[in-house]
């Protein structure tokens, strides 16, 4: 038996936990090894002061809130130094944060694909079922910058009244929004900046 | 007592049909698509953040642009839709030439 074998079973010998076999093996080394005979001189004596101690002592509740306190700092210090060694990123956050994320995400996907922007921020564009308008929409009407400012949510079955009094108020209100804009939409395109008369 | 049910059941009828009524010229909440109730909730809850002021100034544009002839109102909408195809470079560009031309009106 070598030193690290045996200095790994002298705790579990003081304690007499060693089998018959191995604790032959244990002595014949210890018979030979003088520093294993300190060590285990050493544990025994350690494992007798801690035998002798109370079960059980008063401590002012400071100490012990500071101890408790202190000790699951460490603990928690340890244990991000730890899993940020040996874990990857995803596992550093944590499942619920990953599970978060991951809805909030889907949800993003969602509200892009469901709406489109608008200008001044409004979202959501107008655009009425062709039973309810008077002319289909533009085909070259693409390209729709969608970044929804926030996650979009299901309308209710029932409308709150100010929304139920006049739905159209709100299903074009990006129109109303950019009305100026948009009734003089034309002139507006074919208005010439500065950079476009100099370049010229 | 006949009359009275009659009467009550009538006095019903047309509380549940203005309920259901709209506001001067829209339609209700019925009539809209899916996609149109969505939209309007979504823009129904933008609109309760915006100042009461311009929440007013909104609701005065809704009633001109309901008065606008039906072309009219579909010439805007065809606008607002190639506005919203615009890309970021486009909607900047649209902007300078906005202000300019506010400017010059």
């Amino acid at each position: 038996m070598r030193c690290g074998r045996a200095r790994s079973l002298i705790a579990a010998a003081v304690d007499g936990e060693v089998v018959a076999r191995r604790r032959r093996a244990f002595d014949r080394h210890l018979a030979d090894c003088a520093g294993c005979r300190r060590e285990l001189e050493e544990t025994r004596r350690v494992l007798a002061l801690v035998a002798d101690l109370p079960d059980h002592a008063d401590v002012p509740p400071a100490l012990e809130q500071e101890t408790l306190r202190r000790v699951r700092r460490l603990a928690a210090e340890e244990r991000e130094r730890s899993d940020t060694r040996a874990r990857p990123w995803w596992a550093v956050l944590g499942v619920p944060a990953v599970a978060i994320a991951t809805t909030a995400v889907v949800m993003l996907a969602v509200g892009v694909w469901r709406t489109g922007s608008a200008p001044d921020g409004i979202e959501a564009a107008p655009t009425r079922t062709a039973a309810n308008s008077h002319a289909a929409a533009p085909s070259h009407a693409v390209a729709r910058r969608e970044t929804p400012t926030r996650l979009a949510q299901v309308a209710p079955a029932e409308p709150p009244p100010e929304l139920a009094a006049d739905p159209d108020l709100f299903v074009d209100l990006p129109i109303l929004r950019n009305m100026d804009k948009l009734q003089h939409f034309d002139a507006i395109r074919t208005t010439t900046l500065d950079d476009d008369q100099s370049n010229g | 007592m006949m009359r009275a049910s009659l009467l009550f059941a009538a006095l019903l009828l047309g509380a549940t049909v203005a309920a259901a009524q709209p506001g001067p010229g829209g339609r209700p909440w019925g009539q809209l698509s899916p996609e149109e109730r969505q939209r309007a909730w979504e823009n129904y809850q933008r609109y309760r953040e915006l100042p009461e002021q311009r929440q007013r100034s909104l609701e005065q544009r809704h009633r001109q642009f309901q008065a606008l002839p039906p072309q009219e109102q579909q010439r805007l909408r065809q606008n607002y839709e190639i506005y919203r195809g615009f890309d970021p470079n486009q909607r900047q560009e649209f902007g300078q030439k906005y202000r300019r031309w506010k400017h010059g009106r």
